[in-house]
């Protein structure tokens, strides 16, 4: 067995202790079967490894010394275990030779505690066989400041590029190509490191280049979606540009038209469906042809492919999408969705949206991708504003990957119905405040984008 | 850093697989290793021509060519670092990545790729966005309450509906396939319905410049499955001459290892997609023939080339004067498949050509061209196989004219001389152009008296009364029926065996 499923096999072992010893009481026999197979199986491992180390660095989780990557069968228990690594601001957790049942049990009861919890039992109880470092405090403020300035820094640069290649293009200009493939490698590196630092970015919309943000949150959204379901890097990359580059068609559509607030005619329809085609010599104009642009041409080609076989331009009977066709699909639909243009002035709220892609999945959209898509997003996604039983409204700012219906939010209005800076709060934690609905940003005069900046 | 040069430079020089490069890479792998062991960490800074470590030079090479340093420098790397735990795979990507022969390629990019867990790398920006203005929401009344009822009402949606979006394990299954489906999917022919639809709505010179760039590269890399899918579309613009480029000595040649490659289904696509070829490539494809090692290929090759000759049989039939043996004899045949009939007074001049394989390409294709007169010439040929043969074309053209030149041959006693494939071909023409007076001369010849050499006129009766059997007519059977009463044995025998055939 190699390391790399040896720590994989770990944190899948040590995910369903940490939850049983949520729910259960740690006498049960579900807990006690759960660390029983947790410790037959290391006890194997000593036999070959000295130790088992846990590092977290950055969201990423290493296993004695190499990296757990993020993969659709491992998503849950990695990001489970990140998070409460994160939560305790623990930097590593080494298990050693001679570790018990009972041991275990009772570091896996104080690891889903809270911060004060855990460090108060920790200190008092003895785990001769669990080491434990925790994270300086420069190294946690380092970290939080870090992934959301670079988060922020990626958007922006990301967006100017993707302004630039667009606008090159509408009036003939050279492209740098260089800066675009550049910029993909950024947004990836940026969602692997945080991936709700740089989703909440793509709450920012505009309304008068709507474009611009809406492709680049597409190439974003894609990514996240791709990150989820396992993608490797040079996979990601392609997705990335794909989903940037898949409207780039409507740099051929006459701009009267796509700013058109009244129903397009029968024939400025099909007009406008023609941007998929473009697309494709718009890609060939601006890249040549490496294998990233063949696939952003088929991908722009495609995006409008629904699952159940509709959809444009037409196709022959047996020609199905391409995964990444089939990501950028709902990602586009979403974000065009939860956006305001000239003939949508009041935007779907997020969590609306998503529930038009649940229920037309199978019919628009790949009905496993939009499951997984509502799993990265949450029911209510980054950027909702939820009114509370308390009077108050929050920003959602972030998904608990345990609890995807409540989310950890910020109070952006009082009861008072006043702006504030309020305090954030882990709904999943919560047992008496509670969400009565989602509401319109605008009603409250906020813009969320604004938090996350 | 010596090291590092040296398994680098063995890469440039030997390639990945070569012995020398891993006699260098090896000790470099311990090297670093060692290295990585005492002091768990070793940071790199990256100058324009140099290497450093804790500000002293470590490497120098200012040949841009050679230089690692320079070829990190030049995208942006500005320092690289090493970390314990490192691998010998992830040490062999970084060299490959740094000696990557193209002027265009991004080694920032290309080590981004990797994804090294032991190596780091910073790369300068090239611009800093600081503006992280972001747009004003357009300001209008709307009662949003009402706004989200409309919507429900549009979208016909439950909005209180649990989603619950768990994955069955199938799902997560299918989607696992459908992932490595699209990792091992090769885009190409998917870009190339792209395009090609594309151009079924519409004519787009990028799109065809597109395709022409891709059929280029397919056929570089000998995919004439998606050359053949190209060519096919672009056939339909005739004012785009894309074949133009392939058709010369240097490409042609090189498609010498297509003909011999073990896939059958390979060759087959080289031989779809040479069938856009234009009389250009007739001499390039005739030189190319010979290399084809097996006979069912040359053939199907000589066909394409006939094919695609067939408005203009002139090239062709300029080989057919060619010094080459090879050359000529590929060139003959394919007149042939062609039925060339401009190509007959040529093959005519070679009826006595001394090379017998010459001669026999002639003779096959006079068949195919049906000049029986010529065909004739063959019978006093030195080849008895060329003899042989020519009876066979004879007996398939119905010539009768030949038939009481061969009979008093078969009559003459020189024929008992004849091979007997040879005096067996005889008689099969006679069969093959049979008229009501055969079975009689058939009858004559087995039955006749024969007091001196007995024995040799054996075969006559033999092939006699096979014939008799193989035209199986009443007459003829009876014929063999009476024969084989007879009380001349060697006749007897003769019948009795050809009855024997019969009732088999």
């Amino acid at each position: 067995m190699t390391i790399y499923t040896a720590g994989k096999t770990v944190v899948a072992l040590l995910y369903p202790l940490l939850k049983a010893v949520q729910v259960y009481d740690i006498k049960n026999d579900v807990v006690i079967n759960s660390a029983k197979k947790f410790v037959e199986f290391i006890e194997d491992l000593f036999s070959t490894i000295s130790s088992l180390e846990f590092v977290r660095y950055r969201d990423y989780i290493f296993f004695n010394k190499q990296r757990l990557k993020y993969e659709i069968d491992s998503y849950a228990n990695l990001t489970f275990l990140n998070n409460q690594l994160k939560n305790l601001r623990i930097k590593s957790i080494t298990f050693l030779p001679g570790i018990n049942q009972q041991e275990l049990i009772d570091f896996a009861d104080i690891l889903i505690k809270d911060k004060v919890t855990f460090l108060k039992h920790f200190v008092l109880k003895r785990y001769p066989h669990i080491n434990v470092q925790f994270l300086k405090a420069h190294e946690e403020a380092d970290e939080l400041a870090e992934n959301g300035e670079a988060a922020k820094k990626t958007y922006f640069k990301a967006l100017k590029v993707t302004k630039n290649l667009m606008q090159n293009l509408w009036t003939g200009r050279p492209v740098d190509v260089k800066s675009s493939r550049r910029i993909v490698y950024s947004l990836v590196d940026s969602i692997s490191r945080d991936e709700f630092g740089i989703l909440a970015l793509t709450t920012i919309k505009n309304f008068d280049e709507y474009t611009f943000n809406h492709s680049l949150n597409v190439g974003i959204l894609a990514l996240a979606l791709g990150q989820r379901i396992g993608l490797d890097r040079k996979s990601l990359a392609r997705l990335g540009t794909s989903g940037i580059l898949h409207d780039i068609g409507k740099v051929e559509i006459p701009k009267e038209l796509i700013n058109k607030t009244q129903k397009l005619t029968d024939q400025e329809w099909e007009t406008l469906k023609l941007h998929s085609n473009f697309g494709v010599r718009e890609i060939l104009k601006t890249r040549g042809l490496d294998e990233i642009s063949m696939v952003a041409i088929a991908v722009a080609y495609q995006h409008h492919w629904n699952f159940d076989g509709t959809g444009y331009p037409l196709r022959e009977k047996d020609e199905e999408p391409t995964l990444f066709a089939r990501i950028v699909r709902i990602c586009d639909s979403y974000d065009a969705m939860t956006t305001a243009r000239a003939y949508q002035p009041v935007p779907y709220l997020p969590h609306f949206a998503l529930r038009v892609i649940w229920s037309n999945q199978n019919r628009l959209f790949d009905p496993v991708l939009s499951k997984v898509f509502t799993q990265l997003l949450g029911i209510y996604p980054v950027g909702s504003c939820l009114e509370l039983n308390t009077g108050e409204i929050g920003l959602v700012m972030r998904q608990n990957p345990s609890t995807i219906d409540l989310p950890i939010v910020k109070i952006i209005v009082d009861k008072n119905k006043k702006k504030v800076d309020g305090k954030t709060l882990d709904l999943g934690m919560e047992t008496v405040i509670k969400i009565v609905r989602p509401t319109y940003p605008q009603i409250h005069g906020v813009n969320p984008a604004a938090y996350f900046l | 850093m010596q090291g590092l040069t040296k398994a680098f430079k063995a890469l440039q020089m030997y390639g990945m697989n070569h012995s020398s490069f891993r006699s260098f890479y090896l000790p470099f792998c311990d090297k670093m290793t060692d290295f990585l062991k005492k002091r768990n960490e070793l940071n790199l800074q990256i100058d324009k021509f140099k290497i450093l470590h804790e500000n002293h030079i470590v490497y120098e090479e200012r040949e841009m060519d050679l230089s690692i340093a320079f070829k990190l420098f030049k995208d942006g790397i500005r320092s690289i670092s090493f970390i314990g735990g490192l691998t010998s795979d992830e040490l062999l990507l970084l060299l490959d990545v740094i000696s990557q022969p193209s002027k265009d390629y991004d080694v920032a990019l290309g080590l981004w790729e990797c994804n090294f867990s032991h190596i780091n790398f910073y790369v300068v920006e090239e611009e800093e966005v600081v503006d992280y203005r972001i747009p004003d929401a357009p300001v209008e009344y709307v009662d949003y309450d009402e706004k989200l009822k409309q919507l429900i009402m549009r979208e016909k949606i439950d909005i209180d509906a649990v989603i619950i979006p768990d994955l069955k394990p199938e799902e997560v299954k299918h989607l696992m396939k459908s992932i490595t489906d699209e990792e091992k999917a090769t885009i190409l022919p998917l870009v190339v319905k792209t395009l090609t639809d594309f151009l079924s709505t519409e004519r787009s010179q990028e799109v065809i410049d597109g395709l022409i760039e891709i059929l280029e590269s397919c056929v570089n890399t000998k995919d004439f499955y998606n050359a053949r899918r190209i060519a096919y579309k672009l056939r339909d613009y005739p004012e785009i001459k894309f074949i133009d480029r392939f058709e010369n000595a240097t490409t042609i040649m090189g498609f010498k290892d297509t003909l011999n490659v073990p896939q059958n289904e390979l060759f087959n696509e080289f031989l779809a997609f040479i069938g856009f070829f234009g009389t250009k490539s007739i001499p390039y494809l005739v030189h190319l023939m010979p290399h084809t090692e097996r006979a069912d290929r040359l053939t199907a090759l000589r066909q394409r080339i006939a094919y695609i000759a067939q408005d203009d049989p002139a090239p062709i039939i300029d080989f057919l004067k060619n010094e080459d043996t090879q050359l000529m004899i590929n060139a003959i045949a394919i007149v042939g498949i062609m039925k060339a009939s401009k190509a007959v007074e040529a093959l005519e001049a070679l009826i006595a050509h001394p090379d017998e394989r010459v001669r026999l390409a002639v003779l096959e294709s006079l068949g195919s061209l049906r000049q029986p007169d010529l065909v004739v010439k063959f019978m006093t040929d030195p080849s008895m196989d060329a003899r042989i043969k020519a009876l066979r074309i004879l007996g398939m053209l119905k010539y009768p004219q030949v038939y009481p030149v061969l009979l008093d041959k078969i009559k003459h006693k020189s024929f008992l001389a004849f091979d007997s494939t040879e005096q067996r071909e005889y008689f099969n023409y006679l069969t093959a152009n049979a008229d009501s007076n055969l079975v009689r001369i058939l009858q004559n010849l087995l039955f006749k008296r024969k007091w001196f050499g007995r024995k040799k006129y054996r075969v006559i009766r033999r092939l006699a009364a096979m014939a008799l059997e193989q035209i199986g007519s009443e007459e003829s059977l009876q014929v063999l029926r009476t024969g084989a009463q007879k009380r001349n044995k060697d006749i007897q025998a003769a019948c009795e065996i050809a009855l024997k055939g019969k009732s088999t």
